[in-house]
């Protein structure tokens, strides 16, 4: 199984506070140390972001809908900046839309995750995505 | 008469095969009209001197070929190559040809009319040794006038005979020879050796130039007429009218004259003298076409020849009278023919008689003839001798009155559709324009009309064109446009013009003929009409604009809808099962646990659904040739484990390749196969197979198209079916026939069949009874090279 190294970091930008209280249930199922750092919305993660050099997630869970800058031109502003340009960048949106998924991917997404209705299903998506990367 | 041998050349060393005989000599010698003799091969080797002064040349014996003229022409107008003419004609074939008319060119490009009667020459063993060609000019022949000048020397000599004198002379040896007579009217002594000047001495000095001027032309054509004084050896003056005709070798040189010479004092001396010679005609000719007559009124003897008889439908063998020649006219112009015959007897008519009048021929057709003639008197004044010619008129009447009647009809047919007319003489420039005509153009009656004043009037954006197609140096042999010309009060006003180039002989246009309408009015309404079309296609356009964006905008509203509606329910979804793992599992909580999930869940399919329906109308894809097979297949795949599940079978027959959008097809079979599966009862049965459409079918649904073909596939079940009053209603949205206790669903499915299957152009329509299963049929267009089978 895991052997425990050090925490992992996943920076969440999600306007919605529901959302942001679901996901840090879900994450706090999962047996590995997460830390979570949260934006409400685009402005405020490249603020959080650039304002600190030696802030490297080890994810960004990404919202597409939101207020003054939407997942999409987050997400193409982040892939901007050369240090976190290898950091996987999963959108987590309400809808899949084929056209969203599709443009996102193409804008360096890593993973498209789809908010599930239950906390169980969100826990595994989680474990699985981190098991992924940590191998 | 016979002249001096020397007018005609010939070569007889050159062929030996052409045995030129002496008659031929003679023969062409004699002969006032034009002939000429080749050999065998074509090649000319004797013509007279009438020959080359119709050619206008002398051709080099044994080199020209078939005619001796510069050009030739067929009759129409046409160039004829020289291996073309008659002469050729009848060497290749050796049959004689008769009265051939061809056009034929001297190198001063004057044209003639001629007739050609080419005939093969045999020598005593009956060998082919040539051919010899008679030809007539008649050109002058096209006028009755042209007839009379054409015939005059045979009139001449024909009426004057008993009173001329005739001489003969050779312009080489300067030997002539008198008759009596001509001895007699110059005083001479029959034993006095004469020669040319023995004729020009006695020539009043006074009428020599006009001698001179006459034999300069006389040297040109030939011909050789003049009338003067002449002082005899014992002093008395004679007035002579002399006719000559003077012949040339085949380098045009005069060679030798002969002619008549008419003591005219008398007639000068009564001023009965008639100078032209045109009104002195007063006898018919040896032309074919015109009859001859001559009436001695003092006796009542009357002299008709055959012709004249053939006119007027007599038998050669009538003796003719004054009295057949009248009962021979139409009553009609009986009285009128006889009223100015009484009065050319009578001297102070002139004696000139020209008159057209209609023959009644015993079969009663009806002849037009027109006479001419001159009355004689004597000193007494009274008619002594009336004579001339009849021509048959009867064609050129009718064909006055064919255009007459067409010109009127045109008039008339022009007046009811108020067409105007103009005709152009290029020549002279002039417009002749009809009434109508100078109405649309808004002239005065008298207004001088040109073609630079039309172009002129024509509207600037027309006049490029107009100008290029009424271009002078490029005129069009026929041409229509349409232009806004420049009325006077200073608008436009459009109007259409057709016209047609005539051209003459030589390509060169000189008139032109055309029509002219007003179309004002058309073009107004057609103007108003394309404008109307052009505001409901702005219209139309506007509208497909705004339908478009409004399914646009209903798109990103059901997108967005569905979105915000998922949300809360995924929260709700969420939060509920967090709040069971927070409170005490009682039996009713977990009841109320479930029936908050499963009412959420219904919701979250409900959104998807009609997302979806909303979706079909907007989409962006394309119809191609489709596998119904492949499609079927795939639904059936994805239902497997419901199959399984309950123990379904289904059955795929023949499916046929369909023109759709390959999703919408799958989505289509899964909605009515899973409503087969749904709606089943212990054993389900699914039927899928497909059967043509005849085009009298398809003709029965308004709907489909006439040239399409179609298929039909049907789905048939055996599961719990539905009474046929809901066959309709069941396409309708959000329409459930059973409750959602017992059967799952939005009540979205089958209209969204409805929907992709009226978007393919297609129909759907179920069948079914309660307990015996459901039929759903669904039609399709076939690709268009596809068989309707």
């Amino acid at each position: 199984m895991l052997s425990i190294v050090s925490p992992i970091t996943c920076f969440l930008i999600d306007d919605d506070a529901d959302d942001v209280e679901i996901f840090s249930i879900a994450a706090a199922e999962i047996e590995a140390p997460i830390v979570c750092v949260t934006a409400v919305d685009g402005v405020d993660a490249l603020n959080k972001l650039s304002g600190d050099d030696k802030f490297i997630p080890d994810f960004i869970f990404l919202d597409l809908n939101m207020p003054r800058m939407n997942g999409k031109q987050t997400l193409a502003e982040i892939k901007k900046i050369p240090r976190l340009a290898h950091i996987p960048v999963i959108i987590y949106s309400t809808s899949a839309r084929p056209l969203d998924v599709e443009e996102t991917l193409q804008l360096g997404a890593f993973h498209f995750l789809t908010k599930p209705s239950s906390i169980t299903k969100l826990t595994k998506e989680l474990s699985a995505l981190i098991n992924y990367q940590r191998n | 008469m016979s002249a001096v041998s020397t007018d005609f050349v010939n070569n007889k060393s050159e062929t030996k095969s052409f045995a030129f005989n002496e008659t031929y000599d003679q023969l062409l010698q004699l002969s006032s009209v034009a002939m000429y003799v080749t050999d065998d091969q074509g090649y000319i080797r004797c013509y007279n001197s009438a020959a080359i002064k119709l050619w206008g040349r002398a051709p080099e014996i044994g080199k020209d070929r078939w005619c001796g003229a510069w050009r030739i022409f067929a009759a129409d107008g046409t160039p004829l190559p020289v291996a073309d003419a008659p002469m050729a004609i009848t060497l290749q074939t050796g049959e004689p040809l008769v009265n051939v008319e061809i056009i034929i060119e001297t190198p001063d490009n004057l044209r003639r009319s001629t007739l050609h009667n080419p005939s093969i020459l045999y020598n005593e063993q009956h060998e082919v040794v040539g051919a010899i060609n008679t030809i007539v000019d008649i050109t002058e022949r096209k006028t009755s006038e042209g007839i009379l000048r054409a015939n005059d020397e045979l009139l001449r000599r024909a009426s004057e005979a008993a009173e001329l004198g005739t001489f003969e002379g050779d312009l080489v040896s300067d030997k002539f020879i008198f008759s009596k007579r001509m001895y007699a009217i110059f005083g001479l002594a029959e034993s006095e050796e004469v020669t040319h000047d023995t004729l020009l001495n006695m020539l009043h000095p006074d009428d020599r130039p006009l001698r001179n001027v006459a034999m300069e032309s006389a040297l040109r054509n030939g011909s050789l007429i003049y009338e003067v004084r002449m002082i005899r050896k014992d002093n008395t003056i004679r007035w002579i009218r002399l006719n000559g005709k003077i012949m040339f070798n085949a380098s045009g040189k005069p060679v030798s004259i002969h002619g008549i010479v008419m003591d005219i004092t008398d007639q000068r001396n009564a001023a009965q003298r008639i100078s032209d010679s045109e009104e002195r005609l007063s006898f018919a000719t040896a032309s074919a076409e015109l009859g001859t007559w001559d009436f001695h009124p003092l006796t009542g003897e009357l002299i008709w020849d055959d012709r004249c008889k053939v006119l007027f439908g007599i038998p050669s063998e009538t003796n003719m009278t004054y009295d057949v020649f009248l009962a021979a006219l139409h009553p009609d112009d009986r009285e009128r023919t006889n009223a100015v015959v009484s009065y050319i007897m009578k001297q102070e008519s002139g004696g000139l008689y020209d008159i057209e009048y209609r023959t009644v021929h015993p079969d009663e057709s009806i002849k037009w003839i027109r006479a001419k003639g001159k009355a004689y008197y004597n000193l007494s004044g009274d008619a002594y001798r009336f004579t001339g010619t009849v021509l048959d008129i009867t064609a050129q009447k009718h064909a006055e009155e064919t255009i007459r009647e067409n010109e009127e009809r045109l008039r008339l047919a022009s007046e009811a559709a108020q067409v105007g007319t103009w005709d152009v003489d290029l020549v002279s420039g002039k417009i002749q324009a009809s009434e109508i005509y100078r109405a649309i153009m808004e002239y005065e009656a008298d207004a001088v009309l040109s073609e630079t004043d039309f172009i002129e009037r024509i509207h600037l954006q027309d006049r490029v064109v107009v100008s290029s197609i009424l271009n002078p140096a490029d005129r069009q042999s026929n041409f229509k446009f349409e232009a806004r010309v420049l009325k006077s009060d200073g608008q436009y006003k459009w109007v259409r013009v057709n016209g047609q180039t005539l051209f003459d002989a030589n390509l060169r246009p000189f008139r032109i003929l055309g029509t002219l309408i007003d179309i004002n009015d058309q073009r107004a309404h057609s103007d108003a009409l394309e404008e109307t079309v052009m505001e409901r296609t702005r219209a139309l356009q506007l509208a497909k604009e705004k339908l478009e964006r409004s399914n646009q905008e209903l798109e990103q509203f059901a997108y967005v809808a569905s979105h915000d509606l998922q949300e809360p329910l995924r929260k709700i979804q969420t939060f509920s099962s967090l709040l069971s793992n927070h409170i005490n599992h009682s039996p009713e909580a977990d009841r109320y646990f479930d029936k908050i999930n499963s009412s959420a869940q219904r919701m979250s399919v409900l959104i998807r659904d009609v997302l979806q329906y909303s979706r079909l109308s907007s989409t962006g894809d394309v119809m191609a040739e489709t596998s119904l097979t492949t499609i079927i297949k795939s639904v059936v795949v994805d239902y497997e484990l419901l199959i399984l599940e309950k123990n379904a079978v289904v059955e795929i027959g023949y499916l046929p390749q369909v023109m759709g959008i390959a999703h919408q097809l799958h989505q289509l079979a899964a909605n009515i196969l899973s409503n087969a599966l749904k709606f089943s009862t212990i054993h389900p049965l699914i039927e899928i197979f497909s059967t043509p459409v005849s085009r009298e079918e398809v003709a029965m649904y308004p709907e489909l198209k006439d040239d399409t073909d179609y298929t039909k596939i049907t789905f048939r079940d055996n599961g719990i079916g539905f009474e046929q009053k809901f066959a309709e209603q069941i396409f309708t949205i959000f329409q459930r026939l059973n409750t959602r206790e017992s059967y799952k669903g939005t009540g979205i499915g089958l209209a969204i069949c409805k929907r992709i299957v009226e978007s393919h152009g297609g129909l759907i329509s179920a069948t079914s009874e309660v307990g015996k299963g459901s039929t759903f049929t669904v039609i399709l267009p076939l690709p268009a090279t596809s068989d309707a089978g």
